[in-house]
């Protein structure tokens, strides 16, 4: 079970998403793990990417923060805008490390489960990032690479949690997506009255003894 | 770029070197008693307009808040010293004022006298300092109104005597502080609001603090954090008597025949040689960028570096050795609002070595955590780091968590230094810093124990889960100390107790290089009452003509 899923579901459930005007994210459906937003569109552009990796490190980031019941994921947010354009800006020392990794990724990923990476389900693109996230090195990684799949991973997943919850200036946190999980403000918020928290409004203050200057 | 009327000053009585902490006292402090001075700042001077509310910028990225260039760091002088970014400071005009916590205490009376009150320590070489509380009080006084300290006297019962009030009223207190005050009251230690260098009242022209957040790691968008950038600098450049040049890297402080210090050479922004003459040199870089400075500053009469006869130039690097314990709760916190820090507990400020079992003391800072990439990717045993369940864990735990940061005394030793790196260059085409570090076995004791407190602190408060794992030793810090240390020996001290060279007597070095030992914490406001001594004595020697 490594093969493509049937696209023309894919396309249904997409189409009657929209034409229910449902917020539930297309990527809540569950398979398959490839980007949902291909449906409409013959090709992607990436402004680092090859459209390949541009909808590899997509589907990365949605398994590494997935879209589900408890709200929109990666993909949502538009992570792969944040990364992609970032790669060309403050994360240029990294494009080399993606292209690299992106390349046994999809090795170890036809080794290991049947097809390149962004061909699985998503449960099987899980079981890749699970078995990649073990401190041993799986037999199946490639042997020229120069990097654990677990260290590559570390990289993939801090990039994901930026464009999760950076400043929605970088391409990343779309519409403030990652934010408003946590009921996080953001920027709209230029100052706060006391009480802040539960606590502090619930638990006394100190009093303190009043002051005597040293008069030495 | 300048953004202040800037005057053009060609031949200064004074070059201040850094603007920081104590560079931005320095300079202030000269210039407004009519000493010409040109101030020289080796990064840019950007405007509180630059700085942003922005995580990824501010935190993440190198060179708004944070030093772009790396140093390297060995643990052992074996070791071959790896470049990494392990220093945490910031070379724009205002230094690390711009992004610091804003922490003000003053040292207490022990800790300018360690050696006398708590004995010598094996394997350390910890000294008492040629100046005590006293000599200081008058200047952490004038300190706290210049810069613009808020705080309440009297709260804190373990704190030195002091003459006078703080100007304005403590920080408010938020979930964080409401929660160490509750636990600290039922094991019988003391919470007291943490003086903070942040307005909590319009003050000296700048408007108070609106506990927007974005606080510890930004540069303040609202002039609230007493920073040098907003105080002191502009009031140096408003006597007509002070010019800064920013984008001047000091590659050496040059002397002439008779071994005094003459001048200057820096690189400007495009990287051409400039020489500056001065009668009196103040190097205010830190406490890892003066002695670099120095070491790089040889000429025949100083063969291993400016005023190093000595050979302590370097020596003694002390960081203060810290422990995080974090915390979760079942209620929101929001402490992405508000200041870093609006309590401190200095119960085991100067606990007995003979009746504790190791020596030195510490702080617990109670205090949040507002960031959301940062604690998005942290380490959490047993929570994978992708993946639904991380994602639940986050959106569960970010408004639920705060710490406690523990911050100890680093004891002095003559195997930790500062040097020049033999193999990494800079921008400028200059060595970087070589950190050697390593933490004595007391550290350890001290660690744990400051830990356990913590974990005290935060489950006698209710928290629903607590983390305590022990930190690893420490490559670098924000707190850099002791690699010029001040004594009266000229043999085992660089600087004497007014922080001029004991070698070079118009050369003065003002900033946390002098420590002796590191205190507990927070070291900022002492440095700054030391300038403003160290400033009074300059203009005092100058006007007598022993110097310059």
């Amino acid at each position: 079970m490594s093969k493509k899923s049937n696209l023309s579901r894919r396309t249904f459930l997409s189409r009657s998403a929209i034409a229910t005007g449902g917020i539930i994210s297309l990527s809540m459906i569950g398979t398959p793990g490839r980007s949902t937003s291909q449906e409409t569109q013959e090709t992607r552009e990436f402004e680092s990417f090859t459209e390949h990796q541009g909808l590899t490190v997509e589907a990365l980031a949605e398994r590494i923060f997935p879209a589900d019941e408890n709200g929109p994921g990666a993909t949502d947010a538009h992570v792969i805008t944040y990364i992609d354009r970032s790669l060309k800006t403050h994360l240029a020392e990294e494009k080399e490390i993606y292209d690299k990794g992106l390349v046994w990724l999809d090795q170890f990923s036809t080794a290991a489960q049947g097809a390149p990476f962004i061909e699985l389900t998503v449960e099987l693109q899980n079981k890749v990032l699970s078995a990649m996230d073990r401190r041993r090195t799986p037999a199946d990684w490639p042997s020229d690479a120069d990097m654990t799949p677990r260290t590559w991973l570390r990289h993939v997943i801090g990039h994901t949690m930026e464009g999760m919850f950076t400043d929605p200036q970088y391409g990343g946190n779309y519409n403030e997506t990652g934010w408003k999980l946590l009921n996080f403000p953001g920027l709209k918020a230029f100052g706060y009255d006391a009480p802040f928290g539960y606590y502090d409004a619930v638990l006394p203050e100190i009093e303190y003894p009043p002051f005597e200057p040293y008069t030495g | 770029m300048p953004h202040l009327p800037n005057p053009r000053i060609e031949d200064p009585d004074v070059i201040v070197i850094g603007t920081g902490a104590a560079g931005g006292v320095v300079m202030k402090e000269l210039a407004t008693r009519g000493l010409k001075v040109v101030a020289l700042e080796m990064g840019p001077w950007l405007a509180t307009r630059d700085y942003v509310q922005d995580e990824l910028k501010s935190h993440h990225l190198r060179g708004l808040i944070k030093y772009d260039q790396p140093n390297t760091y060995r643990r052992t002088t074996e070791e071959v010293a790896n470049p990494m970014y392990s220093i945490n400071m910031q070379a724009n005009v205002g230094g690390s004022t711009i992004h610091y916590t804003a922490i003000s205490w003053r040292f207490h009376e022990s800790d300018f006298k360690e050696r006398s009150t708590f004995g010598a320590v094996e394997g350390a070489d910890v000294r008492d300092w040629p100046v005590d509380y006293w000599d200081l009080e008058p200047y952490y006084e004038k300190a706290e109104y210049e810069i613009g300290v808020s705080g309440l006297a009297g709260a804190n019962p373990f704190d030195s005597p002091r003459r006078r009030a703080y100007p304005m009223p403590p920080v408010t207190r938020k979930a964080s502080g409401a929660i160490s005050d509750d636990a600290a009251k039922k094991l019988g230690w003391h919470s007291y609001p943490t003086p903070m260098a942040i307005l909590t009242e319009n003050y000296d022209g700048r408007a108070k603090c609106m506990d927007c957040g974005f606080c510890e790691g930004y540069g303040c968008t609202m002039e609230a954090k007493s920073s040098t950038l907003v105080n002191m600098v502009p009031k140096a450049l408003k006597t007509g008597n002070c010019e800064l040049r920013s984008d001047a890297c000091v590659r050496e402080i040059t002397v002439d025949e008779n071994g005094l210090a003459n001048g200057v050479i820096y690189l400007d922004e495009k990287l051409n040689e400039v020489k500056l003459s001065s009668r009196v040199v103040v190097l205010c870089g830190n406490g890892v960028m003066s002695p670099r400075l120095l070491q790089m500053s040889k000429s025949p009469a100083f063969p291993d570096g400016l005023a190093n006869r000595s050979g302590k130039v370097g020596k003694h690097l002390m960081f203060n050795y810290y422990q995080v314990v974090r915390a979760f709760f079942d209620k929101d916190l929001n402490e992405y609002q508000g200041v870093m820090d609006t309590r401190v507990i200095q119960d085991f400020y100067e606990p007995d070595p003979d009746k504790y079992g190791f020596y030195g003391g510490g702080v617990l800072e109670p205090r949040g955590d507002g960031s959301t990439i940062n604690f998005s990717r942290m380490n959490v045993p047993r929570v994978l780091s992708w993946g639904p369940k991380r994602k639940k864990w986050i959106m569960d735990n970010w408004n639920k968590n705060m710490m406690v940061v523990t911050s100890m005394e680093s004891l002095s030793q003559e195997r930790n230094v500062l040097d020049l790196d033999p193999n990494v260059k800079d921008k400028w085409g200059l060595a970087v810093p070589r950190v050697t570090y390593d933490v004595h076995p007391n550290e350890h004791k001290l660690g744990d124990f400051f830990r356990d407190r913590a974990k005290e602190l935060l489950e006698t408060a209710g928290a629903r889960q607590v983390l305590s794992g022990r930190n690893s030793v420490p490559r670098g810090d924000a707190h850099l100390m002791g690699t010029c240390r001040m004594g009266d020996d000229p043999e085992t001290s660089v600087l004497n107790k007014f922080n001029q060279a004991h070698n070079v007597k118009n050369l003065f070095v003002v900033d946390g290089s002098c420590f002796v030992t590191s205190g507990k914490s927070n070291p900022t406001l002492t440095i700054q009452a030391l300038a403003f001594r160290a400033s009074d004595y300059i203009i005092e020697e100058m006007k007598k003509g022993t110097i310059g």
